[in-house]
């Protein structure tokens, strides 16, 4: 089976065990090995992925401040290519996106502020 | 059955989005400085948006995939990122002037100035997306659109010649004030073929689980709604070329609008074209906050959509108030709603191509659209007309400013 | 320093050169196959023929499309012909005359 990485892969929805989006695929993890072809071995989703696509130092300097958010943060979150298959016009992980970083953001927003005003 | 009353309501829908500040006021400067010689304007831009609001939801409804979804997966983030920043720029300025309009239309009623209702408006807006549903919004502002049909009772009343307005649909060269008869022309254009219109409506077909058997509804919503609109907006056109065109006088403040209709209803026509203008510019600033919440949302791959409740898309939901509340700064600091209208209608109509051209190529891409792909008709007015819009006004504003118009 | 992974992402638009130092393209598309449970890069695709290939069919149907200069022009490296020791300075193993040319199909611009 052939997959184009770049048309086919970058870019695409990322949905959750759950079928919450949980964000897009904004990079891929190659494993090199010698005398061996490259493996794609993750994906990462992170806006500190996305950034570094623009420029290095602003995406380094976003995840200096993503770490003080606490443990395990400042580094993009990466879900391994194994547990990623097709369907339809996304990809669907065996994961919970609750168990991994990609909802920080969303959950601090919801519960600092959504959460707070009436109607949320 | 069913799909019979659904288009009814995409027909309400499409009426009650299209007419709005910028329309309203492009079309009244058009007829008060040029009588009927600029309705070709009108219609150009009226037919173009029809072309892109059709394909828009025949895309969704066959791809099941947005606009902006699109956009990134298929041209990557560095591409997308220009348009995404130009149309998000372009659309605040947009937003401001409808909560600039709604404010305006409070004024009037109210004789208090407007500033003092941007804040208002802006927590109006807010609350009525923050707590109801998509289907509540569109139905609700397109039901209470329906006030805007005034304009075209007016029209009637007035008798005028219906072979001169049809003769203005020929497009003519200008006698006198060669720059400003242009760039009226680009405001009205830009006014007509607004991207967040056809990016909403890529959203909404999504939001209503649209499919591929609705492509034949969607072409009867998209011709018959547009149309509609555009037939509105060329009232006004009309009110405003015979009201203020034979008495020499142009539409520089608002406040000259509620003579369109007074002198046909009195009283009342005051009261229809105030109700007429809150109305439009409320559902506007709905439809430009969510359809910019919907850029970004879908952009970054966020869970989004109108009919959650924001605890299940915070951050879709904090993308739309951000956008409310800068957007109504503009009227809060005292920026003429008007000089903002103008402003951002040739604005639009300059950075149409940036958002049609990729669109284009998303629409004769046989992975998204099977056989639904764009036939050369579709694709030859929306080239056309954007480029042609495009280049207009990068020839007309400058010319504008340095004329004073 | 040896490097042991490397970012589609980045290696995207990266410049690559032959084995003499002959500009070959910038690097557009990876193709990737499932080989023996493994999802693997196969070839990298460089040049301009490989963005139009990526942006969509519809564009080599254009009736000017053969006139863009160097629109057709691509090519499709093997695995290993890259060298992918130092992701920052790309070279082939070869030289470029030696490289698999891109032939866009005018039809449905796949291969």
């Amino acid at each position: 089976m052939k997959l184009d990485l770049v048309a086919d892969v970058l870019d695409e929805q990322l949905v959750d065990s759950k079928g919450r989006q949980a964000g897009r695929i904004d990079g891929i993890v190659l494993e090199l090995r010698d005398g061996r072809p490259p493996r794609v071995g993750y994906v990462e989703v992170s806006p500190i992925t996305l950034l570094s696509r623009f420029n290095r130092r602003f995406a380094h300097w976003y995840a200096r401040h993503d770490r003080k958010l606490g443990e395990g943060r400042g580094v993009p979150t990466r879900i391994p290519w194994t547990r990623l298959r097709r369907e339809g016009p996304s990809f669907a992980m065996d994961i919970d996106a609750e168990s991994t970083p990609i909802f920080a953001l969303e959950d601090w927003l919801r519960r600092h502020i959504v959460e707070r005003i009436p109607g949320g | 059955m069913k799909k019979i009353f659904e288009v009814a309501l995409g027909i309400v829908t499409s009426v009650g989005g299209f007419l709005e500040i910028g329309s309203i006021a492009t079309a009244a400067q058009a007829g008060a400085s040029f009588g009927f010689q600029l309705g070709w304007s009108v219609v150009l831009g009226t037919v173009c948006i029809a072309f892109l609001v059709e394909m828009s939801g025949r895309f969704s409804a066959v791809s099941k995939h947005t606009i902006p979804d699109a956009m990134r997966e298929r041209f990557g983030v560095n591409l997308f990122a220009l348009p995404l920043l130009v149309m998000l720029a372009v659309s605040l300025l947009v937003l401001a002037a409808e909560i600039g309009g709604v404010a305006v239309a409070i004024e009037m009623a109210t004789g208090i100035s407007f500033p003092i209702w941007a804040l208002p408006v802006a927590l109006l807006a807010w609350v009525l997306l923050w707590k109801t549903t998509f289907s509540f919004i569109e139905n609700g502002i397109s039901l209470l659109g329906l006030v805007t049909l005034a304009f075209a009772v007016g029209v009637a009343k007035l008798h005028p010649s219906y072979v001169a307005i049809v003769r203005g649909f020929v497009p003519t060269l200008p006698h006198h004030d060669k720059a400003h008869y242009w760039f009226i022309a680009v405001s009205v254009l830009g006014a007509s073929i607004s991207p967040y219109l056809y990016y909403f409506y890529s959203s909404g077909a999504i939001e209503e689980k649209w499919d591929e058997s609705y492509v034949g509804i969607n072409r009867a919503i998209a011709a018959i709604g547009m149309g509609f609109g555009g037939f509105l907006s060329v009232a006004v056109l009309v009110l405003a070329a015979m009201l203020f065109h034979p008495r020499g006088i142009s539409v520089d403040h608002y406040q000259q609008l509620p003579e369109l209709l007074s002198g046909v209803f009195h009283r009342t026509g005051f009261w229809l074209v105030i109700a007429s203008l809150a109305i439009a510019c409320i559902g506007a600033t709905l439809e430009i906050a969510l359809s910019l919440a919907y850029l970004v949302a879908q952009g970054f791959g966020w869970n989004w959509g109108e009919d959650l409740e924001p605890k299940d898309d915070a951050r879709f939901a904090l993308t739309y108030t951000i956008l409310i509340f800068a957007a109504s700064l503009f009227s809060l600091i005292g920026v003429d709603p008007l000089k903002l209208t103008e402003i951002s209608m040739s604005l639009t109509a300059a950075s149409l191509p940036l958002g049609t051209f990729p669109f284009l190529i998303l629409m004769n891409d046989r992975e998204y659209l099977g056989e639904h792909t764009n036939g050369h008709l579709g694709n030859a007015v929306v080239l056309v007309i954007s480029a042609l819009s495009a280049v207009l006004a990068v020839v007309s504003i400058p010319l504008e400013l340095v004329g004073g118009g | 320093m040896k490097f042991i992974e490397a970012h589609v992402e980045h290696l995207l638009g990266s410049r690559v050169v032959d084995v003499n130092g002959v500009a070959v393209g910038k690097v557009e598309e990876m193709r990737a196959e499932t080989i023996d449970g493994e999802t693997v890069v196969t070839e990298f695709h460089l040049g301009t023929a490989a963005v139009f290939e990526r942006i969509g069919a519809f564009v080599t149907q254009l009736p000017f499309f053969r006139h863009i200069p160097y629109a057709r022009r691509g090519y499709r490296v093997r695995w290993n012909e890259l060298d992918l020791s130092n992701p920052y300075a790309l070279r082939v193993t070869v030289r470029r005359d030696q490289l698999a040319r891109m032939e866009l199909d005018a039809e449905s611009g796949k291969r």
